[in-house]
């Protein structure tokens, strides 16, 4: 597949150089990396998306794609101009984007968030389920294992990630606390 | 009826009335549809028609020249597009406030009914359903939730209570507790306003469009619209994914080829509107 390389980098935000900002948010079908140890990363709401965060604790280098589709073979023009539209096509465009920011393959911790799911719907209307295996077979496919990951259920949920300690909460609303993913290490 | 009623009337903050809408769409849907009397009926507002010119000559329509009034928009873009900015303009100013009752948050309503609008028109164009009557059912299937709020404020508790132990969809469980759900107000309100009768159907039946006497396939697009924005994480409140219909609208719309992850699609790549709208109306 040939890759629009302009577009698909407007989707892609290295935030250690284009914002003073703390909180970035990450909008449907955007991918933003950073290594600046001062920001969070965090999705809106997910509904059925999938919310992935990688992190890599000894660079503290990390990102977030908030995905909307399963599969990119069903709409492969939509790839090529946005890649985080799908798992296959965002989940390498993430790794890529997080690898140029001096971060290890074999070091980095993967969780993901999201991927709700209508009750007693048609097999079509299960995109948070149909979402939730693509990624789970992405990673097997690619040698990699989630550290853990929050999906399915019937509420809308947002992922975020603070690249100083690599700390991965699962907000929903309406709920007190956080589900923590990962308590993320303050040792430097 | 009376409970719908009383309802609506005690509910210290009615939603401003978008009176132009109905009376545009019935302008619209006449055959020797008059320019002049669509143009003036606009111009006629004049908040209205700085709203729709500033959206009209916003980056997003791509306007290289601006237009300097309602008639040279018109001319330029054509009545469907300059209704829906209308619709947009005045759908704003109702459902952009916040709505504690359900856990709404400012500008949350506004943003998930502009994202149904946008997948009810493609649903719509798919389906053969008028276009216009699909927008302006999606921007406004959720106005009843305006009236509800501030009674939900102490129930809302008992109805996620009651959603969740009596494995209830959301408006099903409004309904055991408060007699009444969102969608059956919203219905009620419009028919106060004098919206079209496939607009008031569409809306009160869009979480059971089966129940719809005469216009079940309108209510059967609204319905998966609102799913689909739902999917999308464009959804609103608390427990928003518990509503149901999503079957017996696909069971109606048979004639639909857009499966659901190609109508999120579509909708994800109009959502650029949608945020031009949605921006425009906060301010």
């Amino acid at each position: 597949m040939s890759i629009d390389a302009d577009a698909v980098n407007s989707r892609i935000l290295n935030t250690d150089t284009h914002t003073t900002k703390t909180r970035i948010i990450i909008g449907i079908a955007e991918i933003a990396v950073s290594s600046d140890t001062l920001q969070t990363l965090a999705t809106g709401s997910l509904g059925s998306c999938l919310g992935i965060a990688v992190y890599d604790p000894i660079v503290k280098a990390g990102g977030i794609a908030h995905i909307l589709l399963p599969n990119s073979k069903t709409a492969p023009h939509a790839a090529r101009t946005n890649p985080a539209v799908f798992v296959d096509t965002g989940m390498t465009a993430l790794l890529n984007a997080v690898l140029s920011l001096n971060a290890q393959r074999h070091r980095l911790l993967l969780y993901f968030a999201g991927g709700a799911v209508i009750p007693g719907t048609h097999a079509d209307f299960n995109i948070g389920g149909h979402n939730t295996d693509a990624v789970n077979g992405w990673l097997r496919q690619n040698g990699l294992r989630p550290q853990s990951q929050h999906t399915g259920g019937i509420e809308s949920c947002s992922i975020q990630l603070r690249l100083n300690t690599g700390e991965v909460r699962v907000k929903i609303p309406g709920r007190e606390s956080d589900i923590r993913l990962c308590r993320g290490s303050t040792i430097t | 009826m009376q409970r719908l009623d009383d309802y609506i009337n005690a509910a210290r903050h009615l939603p401003p009335a978008p009176h132009i809408l109905p009376q545009l769409l019935e302008l619209l849907e006449k055959e020797d549809a008059d320019s002049d009397e669509i143009v003036e009926l606009i111009t006629y507002d004049p908040a209205l028609t700085f709203g729709v010119l500033r959206l009209c000559n916003s980056a997003y329509l791509g306007a290289a020249l601006p237009a300097c009034d309602i008639q040279e928009a018109v001319t330029r873009l054509g009545f469907k597009p300059v209704f829906q900015l209308v619709a947009a303009v005045c759908g704003g100013k109702t459902l952009a406030p916040p709505q504690e009752g359900y856990s709404i948050e400012p500008g949350e309503l506004w943003r998930h009914s502009v994202a149904t609008a946008v997948c009810a028109q493609l649903i719509a164009k798919e389906c053969h359903i008028n276009e216009n009557l699909a927008f302006t059912a999606g921007l406004l299937h959720d106005i009843g939730k305006i009236i509800l709020s501030e009674f939900m404020e102490a129930s809302l508790p008992e109805v996620l209570n009651t959603a969740k132990n009596s494995r209830l969809s959301f408006p099903e469980s409004e309904k055991a507790v408060l007699g009444v759900d969102h969608a059956e107000i919203g219905g009620r309100l419009l028919a106060g306003w004098r919206f079209p009768p496939e607009i008031i159907e569409a809306v009160e039946h869009h979480h059971n469009p089966s129940a719809a006497i005469e216009h079940k396939k309108l209510a059967a697009c609204i319905c998966l619209s609102n799913t689909i924005t739902h999917c999308m994480g464009l959804g609103c409140g608390l427990h928003a994914f518990a509503t149901g219909g999503q079957e017996e609208s696909i069971a109606i719309l048979k004639t639909c080829p857009d499966t659901p992850q190609t109508l999120m699609l579509g909708t994800f790549r109009k959502l650029e509107l949608v945020e031009t709208l949605f921006t425009q109306a906060l301010r």
